[in-house]
């Protein structure tokens, strides 16, 4: 396919109008091209910039709260009602409006249509609806910051009764738009997961059979089905919720007394509001995950220059996960009672998630053997993500396990544990498909002496954070507490372990700044990339121009004749084969060898 | 799962921007997967209803006469007009080709049959009021409130949808007009499906409940 690179083309020049289609030739204004754009790779990077934004509000908070937990002598600036808030706001935005958003919304608009090879998304005017919900979703949780009494401090799973009772911070105006924007937001993520199955399905292009789509695609495709049967379970608790707060129903609430007044409440269940939470609770973790999964096994096929080992293993082991996680949710609720069998039951489906998920493990290290690897910035954020990954699944095992979980319940253990496998895990996935689609966004390469101060500082520090996290919940040190002095039953060691997780979270949180500006820099006057810097094979490496141009693709859709793991290949001409190459190992060896018969 | 075994690229010419039976096979299949979402979403509600139905301040709306549905007349009533705007939209749908006037008129008689449904809905609110059975009264009223409000909310947004496909039929572009109406029977059919689930649900006697509740799972001594 014949390339043309179109070096220093800006962030957002990814929607330059120049179409091939009737409707689509005419220039587009400004409100067009960048604000209202139905352009997928334009809304891709709308809602990364939205999200990485949110995603810098909750590592300030975190930055808060760590200075509080570390030196609560030294600073002073908030309140136990401001922890909880800061708490509640930092969990709520990083699971959802940065992880979830990030991954589907960014990854998934830039990468669906571009791998399958379709133009644009299916529906391209829902998609934009799509990102403007989100957007709204933001704003109206960054305006529970400015309301009286401040943002929910009920914790990021918003249980009842508490989270909707006077003596919770933010129970006036701040639970009510936590509950909004929830809704919204999942609103904008139906109408974007509508978009992206239905590209998956119906738009690829000729030869693009399932098989043969990368498994970034298949982890997002099914990380979006997920996303549309659970995100349900939260809409129906958030309106469950509303009605008991707005217009006084129990659904949740139960009869309570609170601050020595009996309240109209009665009858109520907290526990269902419980079982509806974690049933969307628990796939939202793959929901995550998935797309990381994915997104992985590309960059180490990629940058280790050999085919992903088991293909069709790995495509089986995200739809199995993607399965077994609607029926393991209870998991996180073993402290609130339940039937022997029913923990049991979760307890084993539990630990039976691990078998699909050890096989990618497996899958990825033996991609890794014997490769040619390349240690380049993606390929270092992806063997750190293994690392943490599977130190963080082991974690999970304990935790699965009720009579584990009962003592370890609600200590710093856990914390270490989600913030391991669902917080720095797909963290660095991100920053690895971050550096690695880049050059393909802006046609640009990021600064690599930069990267990978920002790489080790990451790495290294994220793991001297959660790391001794573990030490400090085995000791049994509560999670939720303001402050940790003065309490008989922890020692003054995990005091002073404390002050050393604040300066490293500190050290982490500016290395941030540090990618940030790499970032913005590198956008503008990094060295120019050319088309395929990687030596990838899969379609988005493949289009006219870098970055594509609306449409995509020039009047012809590419044409797939193989899978996007052709790398090394005995006997090819080159050490990787494009999905758009007609090339036959069997034809190259009868032709050789008849060749050779002659001479 | 035929779904799954599809070649798209076989409905459209290559390179080609996708031409109207491409988009509505697009979009038939993210109806599809919309109606999954919503199936997803009153199918919890309804999960969430039956559990609730095993504390112990459950009361059934259906037992006594004072209660607002021991009645079931209204109930049926508008069950029987919802169904009516399915089945005549289904005709309007086979009726595009041989009688398109007769679709139109099909048409606007399954919406005004729709409005209908919506009409006796709002009426069944208005006697739960009149019965002090308001939205906080109980929580099985609660549910009625919620649900059958959900539901409404669903129809009316089909109802929005509704003019596209008597457009498309009034300016005489049948294969248009199918394909929209086709799109829009499916929705509809649904929303059929959905309401008679919820009507039994609704009615059910608390011994129903128990039944269904063991099912999920879930019993309270």
């Amino acid at each position: 396919m014949s390339s043309e690179t179109t070096q220093g083309a800006g962030i957002l020049a990814a929607n330059d109008a120049q179409a091939d289609h009737h409707g689509h030739d005419a220039p587009l204004g400004f409100w067009q091209r960048y604000i209202f754009s139905q352009d997928h790779k334009t809304i891709a990077i709308q809602y990364m910039l939205t999200a990485i934004a949110v995603g810098l509000v909750a590592l300030a908070l975190s930055v808060v709260m760590r200075l509080q937990l570390g030196f609560p002598d030294h600073f002073n600036f908030i309140d136990p009602s401001e922890y909880y808030q800061a708490v509640t706001m930092h969990g709520m935005i990083m699971v959802v409006y940065l992880l979830t958003a990030l991954f589907l919304g960014g990854f998934g608009n830039y990468l669906i249509p571009l791998m399958v090879g379709a133009r644009d998304m299916v529906f391209p005017y829902l998609n934009m609806l799509s990102f403007w919900f989100y957007f709204l979703s933001v704003v109206v949780l960054m305006a529970s910051f400015f309301v009286t009494g401040g943002p929910s401090g009920a914790g990021w799973t918003l249980y009842p009764p508490q989270s909707i009772l006077p003596g919770t911070p933010g129970v006036d105006g701040g639970i009510i738009l936590m509950l909004v924007s929830l809704a919204i937001f999942i609103a904008a993520a139906t109408m974007g997961g509508l978009n992206y199955v239905t590209t998956v399905l119906q738009a690829r292009t000729q030869g693009m059979t399932l098989m043969r789509m990368p498994l970034s695609v298949w982890g997002i495709f099914t990380a979006t089905i997920m996303a549309l049967l659970a995100f349900p379970a939260l809409f129906v608790s958030a309106v469950m919720m509303l009605f008991d707060k707005l217009l006084g129903t129990s659904f949740f609430m139960p009869e309570i007394v609170s601050l020595g007044q009996s309240l109209d409440y009665g009858g109520g269940s907290p526990v269902l509001f419980q079982h509806l939470f974690w049933f969307f609770g628990h796939p939202e973790v793959y929901i995550v995950a998935l797309p990381a999964f994915g997104i992985v096994s590309d960059l180490i096929s990629i940058h280790a220059r050999k085919n992903i080992f088991g293909y069709r293993q790995m495509v089986w082991a995200i739809l199995v996960i993607g399965g077994l996680s609607f029926i393991v949710w209870a998991h996180h609720m073993y402290v609130s009672g339940m039937n022997p069998y029913f923990g049991f039951f979760f307890a084993a489906s539990t630990l039976i998630i691990a078998v699909p998920t050890a096989i990618k493990v497996y899958n990825w290290v033996l991609t890794l053997w014997r490769g040619n690897i390349r240690l380049n910035i993606p390929m270092l954020f992806c063997l750190a993500f293994i690392l943490t990954f599977v130190f963080g699944g082991m974690t999970g095992l304990f935790l699965g396990n009720v009579v584990v979980d009962l003592p370890l319940s609600d200590t710093y253990f856990v914390v270490a544990h989600f913030h391991m496998v669902m917080g720095v895990a797909p963290i660095l996935v991100i920053f690895a498909a971050l550096y690695h689609w880049f050059p393909k966004v802006t046609g640009r390469m990021m600064n690599e002496t930069l990267g990978k101060l920002h790489f080790w500082l990451t790495f290294l520090g994220t793991w001297a954070i959660y790391f001794p996290m573990h030490y400090l919940g085995v000791l049994g040190m509560p999670r939720r507490y303001y402050a940790y002095e003065n309490y008989d039953f922890i020692p003054p060691e995990a005091v002073t372990l404390n002050a050393f997780i604040t300066v490293m979270a500190l050290v982490v949180a500016a290395a941030q700044l540090l990618f940030l500006f790499n970032m913005g820099w590198s956008a503008w006057r990094g060295r120019p990339s050319g088309d395929n810097p990687w030596q990838a094979t899969s379609l988005e490496w493949c289009t006219p121009k870098t970055p594509p141009g609306h449409g995509n693709w020039g009047p012809e859709l590419p044409v797939v004749h193989r899978w996007a793991y052709d790398y090394s290949v005995p006997g090819a001409p080159k050490d990787y084969l494009l999905q758009t190459d007609d090339w036959e190992a069997g034809a190259q060896t009868q032709q050789q060898a008849e060749g050779e018969a002659k001479s | 799962m035929s779904i799954l075994t599809e070649k798209p690229w076989l409905a459209q010419e290559m390179g080609a921007w996708p031409d109207n039976e491409c988009r509505y096979r697009r979009q038939l299949t993210g109806l599809r997967f919309l109606l999954a979402v919503i199936g997803s979403m009153f199918l919890l509600f309804m999960v969430a209803m039956i559990m609730r139905t095993q504390l112990g301040d459950w009361q059934p709306l259906t037992e006594q006469p004072w209660q607002p549905l021991f009645d079931t007349g209204p109930l049926w009533r508008n069950t029987a007009c919802l169904l009516a705007s399915s089945v005549l939209v289904q005709v309007a749908y086979f009726s595009v080709r041989p009688a398109p006037v007769l679709a139109q008129g099909l048409m606007v008689f399954g919406a005004a049959s729709a409005l209908l449904f919506l009409y006796g809905q709002w009426e069944l609110w208005e006697l739960f009021s009149a019965r002090q059975f308001g939205v906080q009264s109980s929580v099985s009223a609660s549910f009625f409130y919620l649900l059958t409000g959900l539901h409404g909310l669903h129809l009316l947004v089909g109802l929005l949808f509704w003019p596209r496909s008597f457009v498309a039929l009034w300016r005489g572009k049948s294969q248009l007009a199918r394909e929209r109406l086709a799109l829009m029977l499916t929705y509809w059919h649904f929303l059929a499906l959905i309401w008679l689930a919820l009507f039994a649900l609704l009615t059910s006697t608390p011994q129903t409940y128990r039944a269904l509740a063991a099912l999920c799972g879930v019993s309270v001594p």
